[in-house]
């Protein structure tokens, strides 16, 4: 119920603004609807099942813009509507103020109207006074009930044209019930798995738009889904940082706090920018990227994997080490590229390997010293590894963990207490892994596999002993009792190690990296 | 999107652009969408005691919701269009120069 001073006080062309602006809104959504029908024209050259579906999506997009840019439209009308009519009504109440004012009433917060000066009127003013008093009365109750009635029919208007009550509201072309079944984080693959496949492709198609937070990282969901409900949350996260940046650059001071703190987001922002070039700008030759898993909280993760693993027959998970975080996966993107390229020189028939920055990693080697961080890693790496094998079609992949430095950490970690689902695992570059023999990972000897560079300053790690050798051994010495393999030495100094012979194992021609893509086409290594 | 047998009269980079184009679209209509949002809250602080700006509010709330949905799925699909148009198959040649920096170790 609208009140007098409610009437009073409103400002009718505020109603203007909304006019204004859902009808700006309605204009434009006409005009995206309009472009994608260009587009679309564009593609009428392009024939075939693939070229029908793709059209009819785009037309079904530029039919949805359209429809919603109507009902835009319908809204604006109402704005319009709701200027005039209780424009109207208010124009009528300051109207009878004023005459009221002329004839020396007072009108008060709530309508009525009093006659403060009745004792110094002339003897006919009263009847007059009193006809005025009657008719303005009228004027205000009857502006009450209009402007009560306009608000309430409006209201009920604009409650009918909401996007749930139209149909356009997200999700609302799909059953509830599934949405509201996803599974939480830490179900197990085969489970998860289970799940997707019983759901109608509509539904999930549905979830893919509308839950596409939890279906990224869900494991035990397909490779291509994944990627789709990533590449969704790659925007929201972007979105995310790029509103966080934005604050602080507004800032009219920062404190040394603050100062790291858009550091760090310029460097995920970054981060974000390699992995979305590498998804949509393969280089040539470079095989398709996949999105796996991405989140900015944090040290950021992410997971991306180079080619299909669903449909590889051979698949290997790189685990990097310290320092490892989403604003630096550049390198670590560029190592599954050159692992991919190692194995199929190495015969592999079709080949996918992921780079798995799921974990929070130690940034730096005091912190690489604690094996919470491996320990706190076991559990997703165990259950990624259980995803491959849930989604992978046909023929089982051969799969193959690799970690390197505390990576390898990782990996030991998780196969020592977990049983790691995996064919090889190989340790480059290894502080230690958890365990003093190779037999204890639950693996066959012969399929852990270890190196070390000559000059791989990693070296110094290991030349103590329990209970100083924190890690554990190294996994390429001799009495551990896997597999070794070779790499070259590296890059020497005065001390005979190095930094840089710790990074240079993908280098090109380093024989590791070739064993490495014999380890993971399933080829023996030398 | 294009398969085996495909009658393809438009070549790949014709998609790809298509595809950029579509994401082009979608990101400039969450723009839209964004910058939708600020009306009404301008509406709402001026006026009191009317229930059509509240309702005006729940209305505008939920399109933005769902145009933001539909830009997501638009951009999803012109993603798509230009990830598909490219040659999924693996090759041999690699360069990944341009993705290496810091790194781990």
């Amino acid at each position: 119920m609208v009140t007098f001073a409610d009437l009073h006080e409103v400002d009718p062309q505020v109603f203007r603004q909304g006019e204004r602006a859902w009808q700006t809104m309605s204009n434009t959504m006409g005009e995206r609807a309009a472009e994608v029908r260009r587009v679309n024209d564009a593609l009428a050259d392009w024939e075939g099942d693939a070229a029908t579906a793709a059209k009819a999506t785009f037309q079904g997009h530029s039919q949805k813009l359209d429809a919603c840019s109507d009902t835009l439209f319908e809204a604006y009308r109402l704005w319009g509507e709701a200027a005039d009519r209780i424009g109207a009504a208010h124009r009528r109440i300051l109207d009878g103020a004023a005459e009221c004012r002329y004839w020396g009433l007072t009108v008060t917060a709530d309508g009525t109207i009093h006659d403060d000066n009745a004792r110094n009127r002339m003897a006919d003013e009263p009847v007059r006074i009193r006809e005025v008093i009657a008719k303005y009365s009228g004027v205000f109750r009857d502006a009450v009930t209009d402007a009560t009635a306009a608000d309430a029919q409006i209201a009920a208007s604009f409650r009918r044209l909401t996007a749930e009550a139209v149909g356009a509201a997200p999700g609302s072309d799909s059953t509830t019930a599934a949405s509201a079944t996803v599974p939480v984080r830490g179900t197990s693959p085969a489970e998860v798995k289970r799940w997707w496949d019983s759901l109608t492709p509509m539904e999930q198609e549905s979830l893919l738009f509308t839950r596409s937070s939890e279906l990224g990282m869900l494991d035990g969901i397909p490779a291509e889904i994944r990627d789709r409900a990533n590449r969704f949350q790659l925007v929201e996260e972007r979105a995310e940082l790029d509103a966080q940046k934005q604050r602080l650059e507004t800032l009219p001071s920062r404190t040394h706090e603050q100062e790291l703190e858009l550091k760090s987001i310029n460097e995920k922002l970054g981060g974000l920018d390699t992995i979305e070039k590498r998804l949509t700008s393969p280089q040539a030759g470079q095989q398709q990227a996949y999105l796996l898993g991405i989140d900015s909280s944090g040290n950021g993760r992410a997971i991306v994997a180079i080619g299909n693993p669903d449909t590889a027959a051979n698949v290997a998970t790189f685990v990097p080490g310290t320092g490892a975080r989403l604003g630096s996966c550049g390198t670590d993107i560029g190592r599954s590229d050159s692992m991919v390229k190692a194995a199929n020189r190495a015969g592999s028939p079709s080949t996918a390997s992921i780079t798995w920055i799921g974990y929070d990693a130690p940034q730096d080697l005091v912190a690489a010293a604690d094996e919470d961080y491996a320990q706190n890693a076991r559990q997703d790496l165990d259950r990624f590894q259980d995803g491959l094998r849930a989604t992978h079609e046909g023929t089982p992949s051969h799969n193959t963990v690799i970690g390197h430095s505390y990576g390898s950490t990782v990996i030991g970690h998780t196969a020592r207490d977990m049983n790691i689902n995996a064919d090889d695992v190989v340790f480059v570059g290894s502080p230690g892994t958890g365990v003093s023999r190779a037999e204890d990972l639950g693996l066959p000897p012969e399929h852990v596999h270890s190196t070390v560079a000559e000059h791989d300053i990693i070296q110094v790690t290991n030349v103590f002993k329990e209970p100083f050798d924190v890690h554990g051994p190294d996994p390429a010495g001799p009495m551990f009792g896997g597999s070794v393999f070779t790499s070259d030495p590296g890059t020497s100094s005065w001390t005979g190690y190095s930094t840089e012979a710790h990074s240079q194992y993908w280098d090109r021609e380093n024989k590791a990296l070739n064993n490495m893509g014999n380890i993971i086409a399933g080829k023996p290594t030398t | 999107m294009t398969s085996p047998g495909e009658r393809v009269h438009v070549t790949a980079e014709e998609l790809t652009a298509a595809g950029t184009n579509v994401v082009e679209i979608a990101e400039q209509t969450q723009r839209d969408a964004s910058g939708f949002s600020g009306t009404q809250d301008a509406i709402t602080g001026l006026v009191r005691g009317f229930d059509l700006v509240a309702a005006g509010a729940e209305c505008e709330a939920s399109w933005q919701r769902a145009i933001d949905v539909t830009a997501a799925k638009l951009a999803l699909d012109g993603d798509n269009l230009g990830v598909n148009a490219a040659n999924y198959t693996a090759t041999e040649a690699q360069n990944t120069a341009n993705l290496r920096g810091t790194g781990s170790w």
